[in-house]
């Protein structure tokens, strides 16, 4: 299992932090003696570490220093305000990412995939129950028959790809096109699922988009 | 000129004096029956020490004077009457310094304060927002917002106290104008999806020569505007004309009579309605900021209709 170390004082947010990353199946540690962070981290052995910049003894800069002597791993940085420039300043210091308090955990996790190269978005292709979808050529293909689909429509297959056989509310579609600079809302959500479903039909009669009333959209067999 | 003018008024009273003194004489000759040539031996012998008298005088009136133009408030080396005033004047000089001195270290305390504040509360609403994150519920989106909308009015209020150091804190750059819209969109996502709005970017990939994290600011105001005051469905548009950005809404505007006032600090327009979160520092932020990057800002609107703020860019547009 893939070993995080989290660097971070306030216990509730440790607590929270460590709660996700179990979830998500990583080995997430946090720190026991504020003396000895160095030891602890050798002794870990973590192929991640969060910090925060706010730290019970000296602040994050000057742990990232101390850290980046023993071991390479991939630290994220967690900043107060980003108009002090602090993140800039950690990426200096040795830090590879930087986030701002308060972040959304989805975030955070996507970074750390992000960093750990371990990322399903990052991967070009998806394949579900015979279709695969190319997300750099924006194409699906099912039995040697492919169609190429618009950046919007790509996006909305990916989410519905990566969490199969499980309805994903509307929001989260939407949630996520925006994160992918596509800023739409509803109705154009509810066009684009049409048109998918349009394109899909020319590469296999069965529905696979189902409309889940007041819940969202779900991808069948 | 004016000198010469005020060292005739000086010696004004002097001469009245003496003038006085030799009519008093003078009153006496002819009371006592003495001769008349005694008024005149009189004159001859006095002459003099009026004369130095009335140069005693000015001597000291200028003396005072320059010192005074100096702030020199030392009272060693004056009159006795000269030294009452002085001393009252370096007095009050003291007073006015040890005030100032005051403000000063209370407006640095306040600034320190308010800094290390903030990094405080950041702590519970971090908490608040690992939380909701956590707990799947609808009515969870509701709260988001709200931490959005207390974390923005906190960042509004530490960019309000740092402003005042604008001078030493600017770092240009080639900022990417369309990147950097599209950033400040996804941090308003929250707000904005919850109205069901649409945003259009029509940006060309063009950089612009200026510090980014001010301008950063002042985009995310302006989209903030924009998404706070859009009707449910609406529609926000951001385009490049010429030299102009422009951010466009189609909410409910703001009224003519307010127009003119917006980017007066705490000022909060009539058409904002009374459940949306309104400090009126935006805008009084956004315009100071503008000001010192050199960048033109202007408001049209119409009320029920929408609003459209033109950035004018100054500097060259470099396309990418």
């Amino acid at each position: 299992m893939t070993k995080i170390f989290v660097i971070e004082d306030d216990k509730a947010i440790t607590g929270e932090i460590i709660q996700t990353l179990n979830k998500w199946n990583y080995n997430a540690k946090t720190v026991s003696d504020w003396q000895n962070i160095q030891t602890e981290v050798s002794k870990f052995q973590p192929d991640l570490i969060t910090m925060d910049i706010s730290l019970p003894t000296f602040d994050g800069f000057y742990w990232i220093e101390q850290i980046r002597q023993i071991t390479n791993a991939p630290i994220i940085f967690l900043t107060a305000q980003s108009i002090n420039n602090d993140g800039v300043r950690a990426l200096a210091a040795g830090a590879n990412d930087f986030i701002e308090k308060p972040f959304a955990m989805d975030y955070l996790i996507a970074k750390i995939q992000l960093l750990l190269k371990e990322n399903p978005a990052s991967s070009t292709s998806i394949t579900v129950d015979d279709f695969q979808l190319n997300s750099l050529t924006n194409t699906v293909k099912h039995k040697d028959t492919s169609i190429r689909l618009t950046p919007t429509e790509a996006i909305i297959l990916k989410i519905l790809f990566r969490s199969p056989h499980e309805v994903v509310s509307k929001k989260k579609f939407i949630k996520f096109l925006w994160e992918n600079d596509q800023f739409i809302n509803e109705n154009i959500l509810e066009v684009n699922i049409s048109r998918l479903r349009q394109k899909l039909s020319q590469l296999d009669d069965r529905k696979h988009i189902m409309t889940i009333r007041g819940k969202g959209y779900q991808w069948i067999n | 000129m004016d000198k010469l003018i005020e060292a005739v008024k000086v010696s004004i009273p002097y001469i009245i004096t003496y003038l006085v003194l030799i009519l008093v004489f003078a009153f006496f000759v002819y009371l006592y029956n003495l001769k008349l040539a005694l008024i005149l031996a009189f004159i001859q012998f006095t002459w003099p020490f009026g004369v130095a008298i009335v140069l005693i005088a000015e001597y000291r009136y200028f003396y005072v004077r320059k010192k005074l133009q100096h702030h020199d408030y030392r009272q060693s080396d004056v009159f006795m009457y000269d030294q009452l005033y002085l001393k009252e004047l370096q007095s009050l000089k003291q007073k006015v310094n040890d005030e100032r001195n005051q403000e000063l270290l209370t407006q640095k305390e306040r600034e320190d304060y308010i800094r290390l504040w903030s990094h405080e509360i950041k702590t519970p609403l971090t908490r608040m927002k690992l939380m909701l994150d956590d707990d799947h519920q609808n009515s969870n989106n509701k709260l988001q917002k709200q931490v959005k909308i207390i974390q923005s009015q906190l960042d509004l209020l530490l960019t309000y106290e740092r402003i005042k150091s604008f001078n030493s804190d600017i770092h240009f750059k080639e900022v990417n104008l369309r990147e950097e819209c599209n950033h400040c969109l996804k941090n308003l996502m929250e707000m904005a999806i919850d109205k069901n709005l649409i945003v259009q970017n029509n940006l060309p990939n063009v950089t612009y020569l200026t510090d980014e994290k001010w301008l950063k600011i002042v985009i995310e105001q302006l989209l903030m505007n924009a998404i706070k005051y859009s009707n449910d469905n609406g529609q926000i548009k951001i385009e490049l004309q010429k030299n102009v950005l422009k951010i466009s809404d189609n909410g409910i505007g703001i009224y003519a009579e307010d127009l003119p006032e917006i980017f007066k600090a705490g000022y909060i327009g009539k058409n904002t309605r009374q459940n949306e979160n309104a400090s009126g520092l935006g805008l009084y932020i956004v315009n100071q900021i503008c000001q010192k990057l050199n960048i033109g800002i202007n408001v049209q609107s119409v009320e029920n209709h929408g609003t459209t703020v033109n950035l004018s860019l100054v500097s060259k547009l470099i396309q990418k």
